[in-house]
Parts: structure tokens; sequence; C-alpha cells
């Protein structure tokens, strides 16, 4: 598990992992789209726009777990001074931003025709854009300092105080009633989704996962190089 | 009791110094009651609207207008290198950014609320409703003071983009505002919604020392 | 290691490249903010008697914006002097000086190190006092 915290071993895990993950990525995307489209069934109330819902989902849980990954390691990398959580931040926030981005669009295209209208002020829909905003302000704030040493760690010290959206956003369904449903799939309890629609929605959250996973390898790699000629 | 007299005396300097730049602060009113007027000029002298919606009107241009003097926060003592001075006299950095949050507590944030009652009288809130616009303010604007020595603090060494400060403020007072407009539309839950607003005020003061302490640690050192 | 450390802080000061005068406020005010934050033993008198060999007692209301680089200089000595402490940490102390000030500051220097002081200073000429240990670079 050393590959984790260090640039080095990462580097060399990394030539290993990019190729069979994007092959690997690649086929299940081929595999969850013809699920999605052909081989999952109607909802009887929703009709074929449920068809968003495998790209709405995965793309919502993927933008939370980069989050708490992120916060993860910068935790890793401000009490435990391991400088490669500095990198794995920088490289990975436009990942979480894009995840989110998906997430809100594919929201509100599902929305127009389910609730009439293309956005409203909901308690999980505001949290997941003030997400959005936070993951914005983490790229500019990478882009807009001038010292490498006090952007990373402003950068990570702002992560951890943007963590309090997190609980918020996860939970906001279940403090507030609000118009967006309560979570359909929680660990402790049986989920309450059919398995003909519940195989199609794996299968994608596996395909974005390994996607996100082999994009932060080519940025981290192309961070770990950057740094590398920044130094000397 | 020389640490005592050193905490009153870094009040007197910080009142010395915002008594000698007395039209920042006023300026900083007249932006707020300048927008109020803009405010009224596109809606339109409606009354019934405009007490309808001035609430939310007060507490938009107060966060707009407190976070406009965010830029002076540390700046100026960090560039001459008070900081650093104040520093090696005994204060710590997490204990410097406390005080910092007094200060701009009372020197930029109590003469808003002092000017909340003409704002009052402007927008055609009722006087019922003043205390409750008080009581939510004088807290939230302390929380706004932690916030702002966050994120003032973490934008030390951002020369080129220093508007990003006041978006970190604005994007974590959204609690705030949610819950203070709150307490005044729904006056019959005023309790529990003035303890939730008490709790994020514990909760940001508890981060700010550490947040702000930490970043201007760093910012000095790699000065 | 911390405590010592803060301990070791008591007694240091410093003089960087900027001005650490409040440049909004008038010499006499900074005087008094520095005279009661810093705590010192230094008396009225002396104080009085340091401004005028620096010669600031005649722009004692006048606000330190206003004044020449030279005279920020010599009122960031003046703070110096009045924080009475043993450490002294100077950045180039003799740049912007005429040569009445840096004979002064020269003096003023080999004072400090007669009452058990110790001075750590850079500077581009010959200060052409007496120096314990010199790094030439």
């Amino acid at each position: 598990m050393k590959f984790l915290v260090n640039p080095s071993k990462f580097n060399e895990m990394a030539d290993y992992l990019f190729r069979p993950l994007l092959i690997l990525s690649i086929i299940l995307f081929a595999i969850g789209f013809l699920f999605s489209f052909y081989l999952s069934p109607d909802d009887y109330q929703q009709g074929s726009t449920v068809r968003i819902m495998y790209v709405h989902v995965p793309s919502a849980w993927l933008a939370l777990l980069t989050y708490a990954i992120m916060i993860l390691y910068s935790i890793l990398a401000l009490a435990f001074r391991i400088p490669f959580g500095f990198i794995f931040n920088t490289a990975v926030a436009p990942i979480g931003a894009v995840f989110t981005l998906i997430c809100i669009i594919s929201g509100s295209l599902w929305g127009k025709p389910m609730w009439g209208t293309w956005w409203v002020w909901d308690a999980r829909l505001t949290s997941v854009a003030i997400l959005f905003i936070i993951y914005l302000i983490i790229i500019f704030m990478n882009l807009s300092f001038e010292n490498r040493i006090v952007r990373e760690k402003v950068v990570a010290i702002f992560i951890l105080v943007g963590s309090v959206n997190l609980p918020i956003v996860k939970f906001s369904v279940d403090w507030w009633n609000t118009l967006h449903q309560p979570a359909t799939i929680s660990k402790l309890s049986k989920p309450s989704i059919d398995p003909s629609m519940m195989t199609p929605l794996i299968i994608m959250t596996f395909a974005f996962m390994l996607i996100g996973i082999a994009i932060a390898i080519l940025r981290i790699k192309t961070e770990i190089i950057s740094r590398k000629s920044y130094l000397s | 009791m020389n640490f005592l007299n050193k905490i009153i005396f870094f009040y007197y300097r910080e009142y010395k110094l915002n008594m000698s730049g007395i039209q920042d602060i006023l300026t900083n009113i007249i932006f707020f009651f300048i927008s109020i007027f803009i405010f009224i000029f596109s809606i339109g002298p409606d009354k019934e609207t405009i007490s309808f919606i001035g609430v939310g009107i007060l507490w938009t241009l107060l966060l707009l207008s407190s976070t406009l003097s965010l830029g002076k926060f540390y700046q100026d003592d960090f560039e001459n290198g008070n900081l650093l001075i104040i520093h090696l006299n005994g204060f710590s950095f997490g204990f410097i950014s406390i005080l910092k949050t007094f200060s701009h507590f009372l020197f930029v944030q109590v003469p808003f609320l002092l000017s909340i009652p003409i704002a009052c009288i402007l927008l055609n809130i009722g006087n019922d409703k003043l205390f409750y616009l008080f009581a939510s303010f004088s807290i939230g604007s302390l929380i706004l003071s932690c916030l702002g020595s966050i994120s003032s603090s973490m934008n030390l060494m951002n020369q080129r983009n220093f508007l990003l400060g006041s978006v970190v403020v604005m994007i974590f007072s959204v609690p705030v505002i949610i819950f203070s407009v709150g307490i005044i539309n729904m006056e019959e839950s005023f309790n529990s919604l003035i303890n939730i607003l008490f709790g994020i005020l514990l909760i940001v003061f508890a981060i700010n020392p550490w947040a702000s302490g930490l970043c201007l640690k760093l910012s000095l050192e790699n000065n | 290691m911390k405590k010592n450390l803060y301990d070791f802080y008591n007694h240091v000061t410093y003089i960087a490249d900027t001005t650490s005068s409040l440049r909004k406020l008038t010499i006499k005010d900074n005087v008094n903010i520095w005279k009661k934050f810093f705590i010192s033993n230094i008396n009225d008198a002396q104080i009085e008697t340091a401004l005028k060999t620096l010669k600031l007692d005649i722009y004692l209301n006048k606000k330190v914006g206003t004044l020449s680089f030279g005279e920020t200089k010599k009122l960031e000595f003046l703070r110096l002097i009045i924080e009475n402490k043993k450490v002294w940490i100077l950045d180039e102390p003799l740049s912007n000086l005429d040569e009445d000030s840096t004979e002064l500051m020269k003096q003023t220097f080999e004072d400090h190190c007669s009452k058990e002081g110790s001075i750590i200073f850079s500077s581009h000429q010959n200060p052409g006092i007496y120096v314990t240990e010199e790094i030439n670079l």
C-alpha cells in the first residue's frame, strides 16, 4: 500500500495500472450503456427518463467520494507531512468538479420532465451547487497563488474547512422534507430498487470510478513531473 | 497582569488605527445605504413589496458591505511587519487572530449594528421585528468576522485575485443567512433557530484560531 | 524547547526593509502605542532625549506617511530603543541615512553592545565599528 503515499512508488504502480484500467473502464461503459439503454425496464411512472439515473447517481456518488478522499489526503498531508497529499489535492480537484457538474446537468435534465422545472431551491440541489462552487474555489486557489508551499497548505486548510458541506449534502434529504427523493440504496437496509435496475447502476458506477481513477493517475503523474522540474 | 495589559493596549492600538481612518468605516456604511437606495429604485417604491422582502435585502447588503472591508483585515499589519512584532511580544498567531476578529467585530460590524434602525425605517420594517434583527445580526456578524479572518488570512499571499477571499466568506455564510432570515420570518421558533445560530458561532469560533493562525504562520514563513 | 523559544522571542527584535510604524498616525501616537504595548522600562525623559538626538522632535505631530525614508528609518531605531530588548536583528540598518545619523547609529550600536546586548546585522558599507565576527558573502 506504499504507492498511495509515495510518489516514486506511485509512478511505478501507475505504469502497470493505467492501460488495464482504461480498457476495463471502456468495456464497462459499453456493457453499462447496453444495459441501461436496452436491457433495463422502463419505470412505470417515469417511463424512459429513468435511464438518466444511470449517469446521475454514479456521478453524484463519485463527486462526494472524491471530496471525501481529498479530505483524507489533506489530513495526511497536514498532520503527517506527507507531500503526496498536496499532489493528490491539486490533481484531483478538477475531476471532482467535472463529476459534480455532470451530476447537476443530468439532474436538471431529469428534473424538467419530472418536476416541471430545470432547477428548484431544494436542500439537496442547493448543497450540491455549493459543493460545485467549493470545487471551483479550490481550482482557482490552485491557479492564483504564486508561492507553491503556501498554495498547497492553504488549499488543504480550505478543503478541511469546506468539509462541513459534505454531511449536509449527504443527509439533506433526511433532515429536511425535500422534493428530491431520499436515498434508495444504503448499506444497512435492503435497497428499495429492483435488481434489473440495480445491475446497470452498479456497472455504471464502477465504469465511472475506473475512468476517474485512470484520469487521476494521468493527472497525478503530470503533477509529479512538473513538481520535479520546479524543484530542479 | 502583563499579558492583560498587552491585550488592552493591543485594542488601544486598533482603536487609534481605526479612528485615524474613520472615513473608511463611514464609507462602508454609506455603501450600505446607497445600495438600499439602489435596491428600492430598481424594485419600485411599493410599500407592500418592500416590507415583504426588506429583511432579505438588509441581510444581503450587510453581508456584502461587511465583506468589502476584508482586504484590510490582516494585509496592513502583514505588509509593514507589525504582525511579527506582535508575535515576538508574546502572542501566538491563533491568539492574534482571535483578538483581530473581535477588533473587526467592534470597529466594522458594530457601526452596521447601529445603523440597522435607520435602515429599518427606510425599508418599512416594523418595530416588532427590530429585536429579532438585532439578535440575529449581533450573532451573525460575529460569525462573519470569524469567516472573514479565515478567508483573509488564507489570501494574504494571493496578490492576483483578492475577490476569492470575499467568495470564500460568502459561500460559508449561506447557513447564517438561511437561519437568521428564518428567525425574522418565523418568530414562533425563535429559540430553536437562535440556538442553531449559536451552534454555528461556536463551531466557527473553534475553527478560526486554528485555520487563520496556521495561514498567518505560513504566509510569514514564506514571505 | 517550545517554552524556551518563547522566552527567546521575548529578547529579540528586528528591523526589516519595511517600516513598521503605522503610517496613518503621528509620531507621538506611534511612540505612545509602542511605549504601552511593549511595557518597557524606558521613561518619558529618556524617550524625549532620544527623540531630540534623532532630530525627530520637530515632527512630533506629523503623520508618519509624510516623513522621508531616512526619518522613518530613524523612527525604527526609536522603536528598538523603546523595546529595550537584548538581541537586535537588523537588515541594512544604515541605508537611506545621512552621515550624521550614521555616526549616531554607530554610537547607539556601541552603547547597546556595552549593555550586554548583541546585534546581528547585514550591511553593504563597512560600518567602521568593532565587529566580533564577520561573514563575507
